[in-house]
């Protein structure tokens, strides 16, 4: 790769926050196999980083610091962010209550912001949000959700925290930027999937009941494979000329939920599924949104009319930008990455 | 209208002002962080009272309970700020970090003419308060002769991953910050001052294999009282299913509630001969049903929820304060719960 073309050298600090995550050590393990060298790898806790440690490994070359803090800390990020020119910002909350996802994905960045306000040799804010801002509300069926549409304004109602919180993160990194000017790219990756995450199958159906219920159908699946969509937050990070820019990280040949479960099921394992037509399903979600609210919560919103249309009505994504602007396209092929998930499910991880 | 001031507005303030939206006659007028974003984000939710990261501009509002829902380091401290600048408080569980703070907040209290009380929320939940009223109308036939209380946990990454998590600076780390439920029941019945109490307690392997050894999550303690009544706690972070359950035996009967189901059931009378192994099943069938039938009716009227507990305990705090009444846990049963819980970790640890 061409140094020139990028906003930092190969020897420049770079931080990773989240870095024991999922996402996270397959960025650190591009970041290293693209060339830098100087990594700073923020992670709770030392303990459990065996697949952080096992992808920096080949890298005997690199200086990659492991830093151990909470980002809850302004101190500690303040000492992690000393001297870094790029920072990928992959910590998050992404638990059940508003608080705690709040609490790890909005107060978490904003430390992170005033930590480099007084760094003068900053040159990135690279923020990992997710597809799931989107409202598709405005959308028909089956039409285009692109960086252009809409953020949903209603996010509450929808009774998803993590959604909320990474709405309110990125809020917080524009805000920071026309207050301070502080140079931010933001990252939309669709569903993630690869080895180390077993269940993803929250767009083709649901298993509340203790059976699966496929709701999907015919609706395109927003894949990204673990590599891919690594490569594209990296580039995000990198690339001259892109400050200020939102990218949806989604990968070429995305299956329909019902081909993807077909698959699923042929490879992991067979098991129960029936489906729900979206009408049924939507009709579902209006009575248990309504019961939710006659009995004070009785029953948590969690399914409700908006949910179901943001999950199901059936939209279709782009990688166009990406590949426009970063020069992105995906490594790794859809036979052959769901090949090595499907694998990972079967088999785990030997 | 009572006024309801929130301070500490993480999860837990969540749950609570969750419930206290609730209940009439109330209205929340301030909500409060040290972290002023967490504070702001909770108000907006709720859209109702201000936000602040500063407590005494709480205090400013003069509200008549402060919920405390902080991490338990700071409930002395905090507990004792709210009381003297003129409002009761309802503390999250653990009350304090030991009896002696309870102690002292609780005179506090009392000096003021104020009111406080601890978050064990589950003590007041419909089986719980099933369990209470047969007591009380003396279906024990007597004083209680042994209880046991049980209490199964699955560890959270949350402080698993955090080296810097609050749970681990507690006197009894992990276990202290959910001890309190199955002790506090314990002190509900066995209704004496200072019990003798024999603790041991170990390392699941589950914790060994996360490379967690200096935090103790298997305990077990023999509780006693002279020559009178007896309990066994039970703390376990490996027994599966996950049980939550309490026992008590009578000198005529015996019941045992189970939280995770919210069942009460009659420990059932023996027969003779091979009608011991007939009827007895075939009655407790018909109790399980019953139970069954109640939790539908009761989720029917709206009434069965999993917070259901923390409702009614806010609610008759509340009522207390209001109408100058007595609070729904008396103080002697939040000192002999902390007193036990301080005797468990200066054994175990
Ligand atoms: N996975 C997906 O399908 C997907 C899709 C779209 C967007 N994303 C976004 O991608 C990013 C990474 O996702 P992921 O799937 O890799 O998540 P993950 O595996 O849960 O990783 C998140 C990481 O954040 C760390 N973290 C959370 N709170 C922290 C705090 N207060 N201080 C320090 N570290 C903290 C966690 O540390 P511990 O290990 O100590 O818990 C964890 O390593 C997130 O921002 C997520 O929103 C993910």
């Amino acid at each position: 790769m061409e140094e020139s073309n990028f906003i930092s050298s190969y020897n420049d600090p770079i931080l990773i926050t989240g870095s024991n995550g999922f996402i996270g050590h397959k960025v650190v393990e591009t970041l290293l196999s693209y060339g830098f060298k100087n990594l700073r790898c923020f992670v709770r806790s030392s303990k459990n980083i065996s697949s952080l440690k096992q992808v920096i490994a080949p890298f005997d070359k690199a200086r990659v610091e492991i830093f151990e803090g909470n980002l809850l800390s302004a101190e500690d990020c303040k000492k992690a962010t000393k001297h870094v020119r790029v920072l990928f910002h992959l910590a998050a909350g992404t638990e059940k209550s508003f608080a705690g996802c709040y609490m790890n994905s909005v107060v978490t960045t904003k430390n992170l912001l005033e930590s480099i306000l007084r760094n003068k040799t900053f040159k990135r804010f690279v923020n990992v949000s997710s597809i799931t801002v989107y409202s598709n509300k405005n959308l028909n069926r089956n039409k285009l959700l692109d960086e252009e549409c809409e953020i949903d304004s209603n996010i509450i109602g929808r009774g998803e925290a993590y959604s909320w919180g990474k709405i309110m993160q990125d809020q917080m990194v524009i805000d920071y930027n026309k207050k301070f000017n502080i140079p931010y790219v933001i990252v939309r990756p669709g569903v993630v999937y690869g080895p180390g995450k077993k269940r993803i199958l929250g767009l083709v159906g649901i298993d509340t009941f203790g059976f699966f219920i496929h709701i999907g159908g015919s609706n395109i699946f927003p894949l990204t494979y673990i590599e891919n969509c690594a490569e594209a937050i990296v580039l995000a990070g990198i690339k001259k000329g892109i400050e200020g820019e939102v990218f949806n990280i989604v990968d070429d040949e995305l299956p329909t939920c019902r081909s993807f479960l077909k698959m699923y099921k042929k490879s992991v394992g067979n098991f129960f599924s029936i489906y729900m037509p979206y009408c049924f399903f939507y009709f579902f979600c209006y009575l248990w949104e309504k019961y939710s609210k006659w009995s004070n919560g009785q029953i948590p919103p969690v399914f409700n009319r908006h949910v179901c249309a943001i999950g199901y009505k059936g939209t279709r994504y782009t990688n166009q930008k990406l590949k426009n602007l970063l020069d992105w396209k995906p490594k790794v092929s859809f036979n052959q990455a769901s090949k090595k998930y499907f694998d990972y499910v079967k088999n785990g991880d030997n | 209208m009572l006024k309801i001031g929130i301070i500490g507005c993480g999860r837990v303030a969540d749950q609570h002002v969750t419930e206290i939206l609730k209940i009439r006659n109330c209205e929340i007028v301030g909500v409060c962080d040290k972290e002023i974003l967490m504070a702001k984000q909770l108000q907006e939710r709720i859209n109702v009272g201000r936000y602040f990261s500063d407590v005494d501009k709480l205090f400013e509002l003069k509200p008549d309970i402060i919920h405390i829902t902080t991490p338990p380091q700071s409930h002395f401290e905090l507990g004792k700020r709210c009381l003297e600048s003129g409002s009761s408080i309802l503390v999250e569980k653990p009350f304090t970090l030991n009896v002696s703070e309870a102690k002292q907040l609780i005179e506090i209290a009392e000096k003021l003419d104020l009111k406080v009380t601890v978050g064990h929320n589950i003590q007041f939940s419909n089986a719980a308060n099933r369990l209470r009223n047969i007591i009380k109308s003396g279906y024990l036939g007597g004083t209680p002769v042994h209880i046991e209380s049980l209490w199964c946990h699955e560890h959270s990454n949350d402080y698993i991953n955090d080296k810097n998590h609050w749970i681990r600076f507690l006197p009894g780390k992990i276990v202290h910050d959910l001890i309190s439920h199955g002790v506090a029941i314990i002190a509900e019945f066995m209704n004496c001052d200072n019990p003798k109490v024999v603790a041991h307690g170990h390392v699941s392997p589950i914790l060994r294999n996360m490379n967690e050894e200096s935090m103790v999550d298997e305990i077990r303690v023999h509780i006693y009282d002279n020559d009178n009544v007896t309990a066994h706690y039970i703390f376990s972070s490996q027994i599966r299913p996950i049980i939550k359950q309490f026992r008590i035996f009578g000198p005529k009967k015996s019941l045992i509630m189970d939280h995770e189901h919210q069942t009460v059931i009659e420990f059932t009378s023996n027969y003779k001969y091979y009608l011991n192994h007939f009827i007895p099943p075939l009655i407790d069938a018909k109790q399980h049903l019953g139970n069954f039938i109640n939790n539908i009716v009761k989720f029917m009227k709206r009434e069965h929820y999993y917070e259901a507990g923390r409702k009614y305990l806010i609610e008759c705090f509340y009522r207390s304060v209001a109408d100058n009444t007595p609070v729904p846990i008396p103080y002697k049963q939040i000192v002999l719960t902390h007193k036990i819980i301080d005797d468990i970790f200066n054994q175990i640890y």
